[in-house]
């Protein structure tokens, strides 16, 4: 059997996928819908916590600002600070989401890559540098705020806040090492499925 | 965001519904889960039609989607990937090959044999079954029309290996 024959076999075979033009159009149009539903959910959780947060932040510093001194007030703006960073990079991380399907298959497959590499400087650089800079943040708001009682009080809501960022930290570090490994996995396939 | 365009959408399924549903067969050797496959390149289309600008042929614009969905497709769900099927395993059709029509052993008995090659390998020769051209086929991968026309060679060169070497399971 040569090549052409096999290609004249394989453009014979019958159409399978076993729905009707019409069926297939109102299947996609309820997918579309769940998709926009869901892609309009997750934006407005995302916008409603960060505006939340900000508005909660602000209230504290207009608030308590004539009562404390410099260190309460670098703390929530570089809270604020951070929280504008950390949506950024939520957010580019969820443009990413959007994949571009209508380029060459070797440009996504290096969209796809860069998607990948994103991902994991995110969860082995920016994560814990932001945890790094929040927890400093936290130690000054509380250095400030519990000024005025006892060194004991101070030093306990330190340690306290301290040891359940490091709880936190640590769970999500082994978390992360399962990511890790799955990102490392699709590199490893996505290299090899370079046309 | 805009609701895609239904009209559009229905000449290009109906011009391209047969190709898409056959790549989708060499990708993934499973029927059903190359219908998954179909379904979600077909709704990959529907969401992505409104941006089609014509820079590139319908034709060349279909099977960039249909090519990265199904590279995606394998990438999120590692449950569909298919390792290739040792040669003493028993292939599915072996029982029921005397009731089947022998054009439908040929087909099954090719699926088997570009299910052996490595994922990549089988999205560039369901192209080449569809006849797209070296240039076509090189616009919707994004290589060169020279580097392209090496590696189907080769590819066509092991798949038709692979053919004659399980003669055995042929009528």
């Amino acid at each position: 059997m040569n090549f052409e024959e096999l290609k004249s076999s394989w453009q014979t075979q019958p159409l399978n996928s076993g729905m009707e033009l019409n069926e297939l159009k109102r299947d996609l149009d309820s997918k579309w819908n769940k998709y926009q539903n869901s892609l309009y959910r997750t934006n407005l959780c995302m916008s409603l916590g960060f505006v939340a947060a900000t508005i909660a932040i602000v209230t504290v510093y207009i608030k308590f600002q004539a009562e404390f001194g410099l260190a309460f007030k670098l703390s929530l703006t570089s809270t604020c600070l951070l929280m504008i960073v950390f949506a950024a990079i939520a957010w580019r991380s969820y443009d990413f989401k959007k994949d571009n399907l209508e380029v060459s298959s070797n440009d996504f497959i290096k969209y796809q890559l860069n998607k990948i590499s994103w991902q994991r400087k995110v969860l082995t650089q920016y994560i814990w540098i932001y945890l790094v800079l929040l927890w400093i943040a936290v130690m000054m708001y509380i250095w400030e705020v519990t000024s005025p009682g006892t060194a004991a009080l101070k030093y306990s809501a330190m340690g306290i806040t301290t040891l359940f960022m490091l709880i936190v930290s640590i769970r999500d570090g082994r978390k992360q090492k399962a990511r890790l490994a799955r990102l490392d996995e699709m590199t490893k396939e996505l290299e090899q499925t370079f046309l | 965001m805009e609701k895609p365009d239904e009209e559009t959408f229905t000449k290009l399924v109906v011009s391209n519904r047969a190709s898409i549903y056959r790549i989708c067969r060499a990708y993934i050797y499973d029927a059903s889960l190359a219908d998954d496959l179909y379904q979600e390149i077909l709704f990959q289309i529907w969401k992505s039609i409104k941006n089609f600008k014509g820079h590139a042929k319908v034709s060349t614009w279909v099977y960039r989607i249909a090519v990265n969905t199904a590279i995606s497709f394998n990438l999120k769900n590692k449950r569909h990937q298919h390792e290739p099927i040792p040669d003493f395993f028993p292939v599915a059709y072996e029982d029921t090959m005397e009731d089947k029509k022998e054009s439908e052993v040929r087909l099954d008995h090719l699926r088997y044999c570009i299910n052996q090659l490595e994922p990549a390998d089988r999205l560039i020769i369901s192209l080449v079954l569809e006849d797209k051209s070296y240039k076509d086929i090189a616009e919707i991968t994004g290589n060169n029309a020279n580097l392209v026309g090496v590696k189907i060679n080769r590819i066509k060169g092991r798949l038709l290996k692979l053919m004659s070497t399980q003669k055995h399971y042929e009528l």
